[in-house]
């Protein structure tokens, strides 16, 4: 075949196309960097016995693949001080950029007093295997140096420290943040509080002494109390943090002392509940009134062109009938319209016609002094809600659950009384806590708080929320009354359900 | 019969003379009156006193602008109609037909009254009513047409009778503030020692100072009671001043203040002064930053070859108030402490290995005057380490935040301890050595293929190298050593051997720098080549070498 200039061209192009697929079938493994920080351990006065933990961090900018991870010890003679957690060779998965590796150092009980230095090498190495050539396997190295000594080194570094808002009548706790990077388990020696009006006026002082201590090695939060004669309001406190005569740490902060919590004393209005029982029929209507509806307006239509295709089958014989089809689809539909409002009204018929007389009971509740916590039942999100007669008692139910995060160790969280900054504080959330949500609105979640009133939190302090769209849970209310003597009594009980949408179980 | 009717005509004549008798002796009567004498008439008298209702005296003075009313009851005995005249003297004189009047003038009259009526009449005090007090004097008179009559004067008794008092308004002569005043200090309205109240008649009366938020007040305090009123004194003889503190927070404005001006007995002061608005100004004051903290004081450790997120978080307190249209924007920088925050508070000084300014800040949570932020700096991957063996380690990072309010009021803090940024040993390389087709018992002349490092971290790097033999995968074997390295493309021969072991090579990869924000990666270049061993079966042989990063020594960063 004579190769035309056409068909040079052809080829050659397609071999160019062929040889570029090749290269890229080539197995040319690849992942991006690798890693480690901090790049040094240091301590200089373990003591014989002690255990040490330090916390390295490996990560990845590219985590496209599970890559295995293998730690090497090189310390010579002192290999068996170190174990690791989550072990010596585990994965860093997919996805995870950063990945935590914590060194554990065990020093016996007879190790000499000496330095030691070596390291430790963490590689990571791609499962696949290589089709040819010679792979690189990353690894990266931390410097590690230890010296043992039989002194007792007390050292606290003092990483944040915090003053918790306050409740009128009760202590002012300052939370710190210590690391104990001594060898000997210690606590701040004092802590002295200076308290000054927004005005910068001092207002009083106060001592604490009684502070937990920290075990070496250790980062553990612990706490303060101070009890400062002041009235509610908002204050600066400075705080001297002391060990022995030397001041550690000293910082300036913002605090508020709230008024002391309003125990409601006159009870809150529940509806109580008789033992009342209705017919099983209207039960069973009350459950399943949608699918009565369907199979009714199913069944009718199917009997409808049953009867026109009848018709139009004979057309001699129903001479008449064909003239009248109209007529039978507008019957049809009024025994339909007949058929459902029966069904409904059987399903509703209890609470259309039924009054109700409501039995305060005692119900105390503590609540925080604020803005009015008005529970708006409307909010509530409802599949399915028996209507009827007004209820004093209402409330919301939660439809899913979130938890309160924000910057770390901040610890405190406000819950608004509204979806607003500037509305009163109800009450304070700690960092990780879980509450139930009712409704969202333009990045505020409205919550429900542990002595049962609501507030609003902002979506900025939200770590994790379930899925509100697609609530797990859903409410259903019903209400039965008793009949009695063919009359409506007038006490009647609510039943607040929260089923699972996925599988419409009621769990009362 | 003739008898009967005898004696009843004689019955009937007697009675008609008898009725006769009496008739006309009536009328011998009234013949008699007309007949002339003359009789005179007398002025109707007090049924008890004039009283003035409700007393007017000292303890109870009637106000300037008030009435006082006068009241008596009086029986004339010639049945007479009687008018009740109140005299400032002892002297009336009666008019027939008519009222009367008095001679050295007159608090009032009432109308004509009937006898044994109660009579009344006021009088409304005037402004020039200019004495604590004046008497007065009471007088019953008649209208007789021919020879009206008057009573003697009654002046009462005890606190319903003369004199009635009077009270005049206070003076309320000057009123200022001593404004602007910030958030948490206290404004006093003051006025002079002619703000006093003219009445000093056995006790001088004393008067009070009321500052109120909106107009009108309500005897001695604002129509709108505590809620209404920013101030108000005590009665005082004279310069009545109060003060109110202005709480914390409070937006800085100008705010209504009227002020009035009151006796004892409620009276307010007619004077200018009145009711005007002596409003006070509310001053702007700063923001105060406290308690600055990087990522809650622990030490950072970056990510490879990438950003990391550090949050700043700090109280900013405005007594002003701590919405954020009163702080508007609050601001961090961070940066390396050697290089300070007056190098790191503008944009323009942005410099990714140390200084990272004037990023945003979010307000959290606001009550009262204090607020918190967080604020989000996203630190590369080469930010300059402050921990062991570098450069820095005598330094940390500190943060600063900066907040400024609407009036461009700005406080700013620094973080009253810093974190450590730690060592990040990391980088990239080249992710095989494919040494190609060899022919057996050949090796490459020189050094031809190359493995980059590339630091992705903060350090300057050196490296550890060792491998693996390599194999075909039925058996056959290179032996580790047959690959050579070097850090300069030399002949094979002259190369490193690799080995089973780590053997540490000094790349000397500085660290990765930046100028402002432009990152320029370091790389450094390790040369390979192989030897394939006579006897080799022929295959496709791969193998394993380890890179290890090492952080270098700082001083070949």
């Amino acid at each position: 075949m004579k190769i035309t200039r056409k068909n040079k061209f052809k080829l050659i192009f397609s071999v160019l196309v062929i040889l570029l697929m090749i290269s890229f079938l080539l197995p040319v493994k690849s992942f991006a960097g690798f890693g480690i920080s901090p790049s040094d351990i240091v301590n200089g006065h373990l003591k014989p016995g002690d255990h040490y933990e330090k916390t390295i961090i490996i990560s990845r900018s590219d985590p496209t693949e599970d890559l295995t991870a293998v730690v090497d010890v090189d310390f010579e003679g002192i290999d068996q001080w170190f174990t690791f957690d989550p072990g010596q060779e585990f994965t860093l998965p997919k996805g995870e950029k950063r990945f935590p590796l914590k060194i554990v150092i065990d020093v016996p009980e007879d190790a000499p007093v000496q330095k030691y230095t070596g390291s430790i090498r963490i590689k990571a190495m791609s499962p696949e295997e290589q089709k040819s050539g010679v792979s690189i396997v990353k690894g990266a190295k931390v410097q590690v140096a230890l010296a043992t000594t039989e002194l007792d080194v007390v050292d606290l570094l003092i990483r944040s420290m915090k003053i918790t808002p306050a409740v009128d009548g009760e202590p002012v706790i300052l939370t710190m943040n210590i690391e104990n990077v001594g060898n000997k388990a210690s606590a701040p020696t004092k802590v002295n509080l200076i308290v000054y009006d927004l005005a910068d006026n001092e207002i009083t002082k106060a001592t604490a002494t009684e502070i937990k201590s920290v075990e070496p090695g250790k980062t553990q939060e612990v706490s303060a109390e101070f009890y400062p004669d002041v009235d509610p309001g908002e204050y600066f406190g400075v705080a001297k943090v002391y060990l022995g005569d030397n001041v550690i740490r000293e910082a300036k902060m913002y605090f508020k002392v709230n008024e002391k919590p309003v125990v409601e004393e006159n009870p809150t209005q529940t509806i109580t509940s008789t033992e009342i029982s209705v017919p099983t029929y209207v039960q069973y209507v009350q459950n399943n009134m949608y699918m009565l509806l369907g199979v009714g307006a199913i069944i009718l239509l199917l009997l409808l062109i049953l009867i026109i295709v009848l018709i139009k089958k004979n057309p001699e014989r129903h001479v008449n009938a064909i003239h009248h089809i109209p007529y039978i689809i507008f019957i049809f539909i009024l025994l339909y319209m007949v058929y459902a409002i029966v069904i409904m009204y059987t399903a509703q018929e209890l609470i259309f016609n039924t009054t109700t007389t409501i039995s305060p009971t005692t119900d105390t509740s503590t609540e925080y002094k604020g803005e009015e916590n008005v529970v708006d039942e409307s909010k509530t999100p409802t599949d399915e809600v028996v209507k009827g007669a007004e209820t004093e008692a209402t409330r919301n139910v939660p439809t899913s659950t979130l938890f309160v995060a924000g910057p770390e160790n901040e610890g405190i969280y406000y819950i608004y009384s509204k979806p607003d900054l500037n509305s009163k504080v109800v009450y304070e959330a700690k960092d990780g806590e879980e509450l139930d949500v009712f409704d969202e609105q333009n990045g505020w979640y409205g919550i429900l708080l542990p002595d049962g009133t609501s507030g609003w939190i902002n979506a900025e302090n939200v770590k994790s929320v379930n899925d509100l769209a697609n609530p797990t849970y859903k409410v259903k209310k019903t209400k039965t009354v008793k009949k009695t003597d063919n009359s409506i009594t007038t006490k009647e009980s609510e039943k607040t359900a929260v089923e699972k949408v996925s599988d419409n179980t009621s769990n009362e | 019969m003739y008898k009967f009717k005898q004696r009843t005509f004689l019955l009937l004549i007697t009675i008609t003379i008898a009725l006769l008798f009496l008739h006309n002796a009536q009328k011998l009567e009234a013949d008699t009156v007309t007949t002339s004498v003359t009789v005179g008439n007398t002025p109707p008298s007090f049924s008890g006193n004039a009283t003035e209702n409700p007393a007017s005296d000292d303890t109870t003075p009637t106000d300037v602008g008030s009435d006082v009313t006068f009241e008596a009851t009086a029986n004339d005995p010639n049945l007479e109609d009687y008018y009740l005249i109140i005299c400032k003297t002892n002297a009336v004189t009666a008019t027939n037909g008519g009222a009367p009047t008095c001679d050295s003038g007159q608090w009032c009259i009432s109308s004509s009254t009937t006898s044994g009526s109660q009579a009344t009449c006021s009088y409304t005090v005037q402004a020039t009513d200019t004495n604590e007090s004046y008497d007065w004097y009471a007088f019953v008179c008649d209208s007789n047409s021919s020879s009206a009559q008057c009573s003697s004067a009654n002046q009462g008794s005890g606190s319903s009778g003369s004199p009635f008092s009077v009270n005049h308004p206070p003076v309320f002569d000057t009123i200022s503030n001593d404004g602007p005043k910030n958030p948490g200090e206290d404004v006093t309205w003051s006025t002079n020692a002619s703000t006093t109240d003219p009445d000093t008649a056995t006790t001088a009366d004393t008067v009070k100072l009321i500052v109120c938020k909106t107009a009108g007040i309500t005897a001695d305090d604002c129509d709108g009671g505590a809620s209404d009123r920013w101030c108000a004194s005590a009665f005082v003889a004279d310069s009545p001043s109060c003060s109110y503190t202005v709480p914390i927070p409070t937006a800085d404005d100008t705010y209504d203040a009227y002020v009035y001006l009151v006796d004892q007995h409620y009276l307010p002061s007619t004077d200018t002064n009145q009711g005007t608005n002596n409003s006070y100004v509310v001053s702007n004051v700063n923001p105060v930053i406290s308690n600055v903290v990087i990522d809650s004081g622990n030490d950072i450790n970056l990510n490879e070859s990438a950003t990391y997120s550090a949050t700043i978080t700090a109280d900013v307190t405005d007594n002003n108030g701590c919405n954020t249209t009163e702080i508007p924007t609050v601001v961090t920088s961070l940066y390396r402490s050697g290089v300070g925050y007056s190098s790191c508070d503008t944009t323009g000084e942005e410099d990714y290995d140390s200084c990272y300014p004037v990023k945003s800040c979010t307000q959290t949570s606001c009550t009262g005057a204090g607020a918190t932020y967080s604020c989000t700096v996203d630190l590369q991957y080469h930010a300059d380490p402050t921990d062991t063996n570098t450069q820095y380690t005598s330094e940390n990072w500190l943060a600063t935040v900066l907040a400024t309010d609407d009036d461009s009021a700005q406080g700013s803090t620094e973080s009253s301890s810093g974190v450590e940024v730690n060592s990040l040993t990391a980088m990239d390389v080249t992710s095989a050595i494919d040494y190609g087709l060899q022919t057996v018992g050949t090796n490459s002349s020189n050094l031809d293929q190359t493995t980059v490092v590339t630091a992705t971290g903060n350090v300057g790097l050196d490296e550890q190298l060792s491998g693996t033999d390599m194999t075909d995968g039925s058996g056959h074997t290179i032996p580790v050593g047959k690959q050579h390295y070097d850090l300069s493309q030399v002949a094979y021969s002259s190369a490193t051997a690799l080995s089973t072991t780590d053997v540490e090579s000094e790349l000397n990869v500085a660290k990765t720098k930046s100028v402002g924000t432009t990152t320029t990666p370091e790389t450094g270049d390790t040369w390979w080549g192989i030897e394939i061993p006579t006897g080799t079966v022929s295959g496709t042989y791969t193998g394993q070498d380890t890179v290890t990063a090492v952080k270098g020594e700082f001083a070949d960063w």
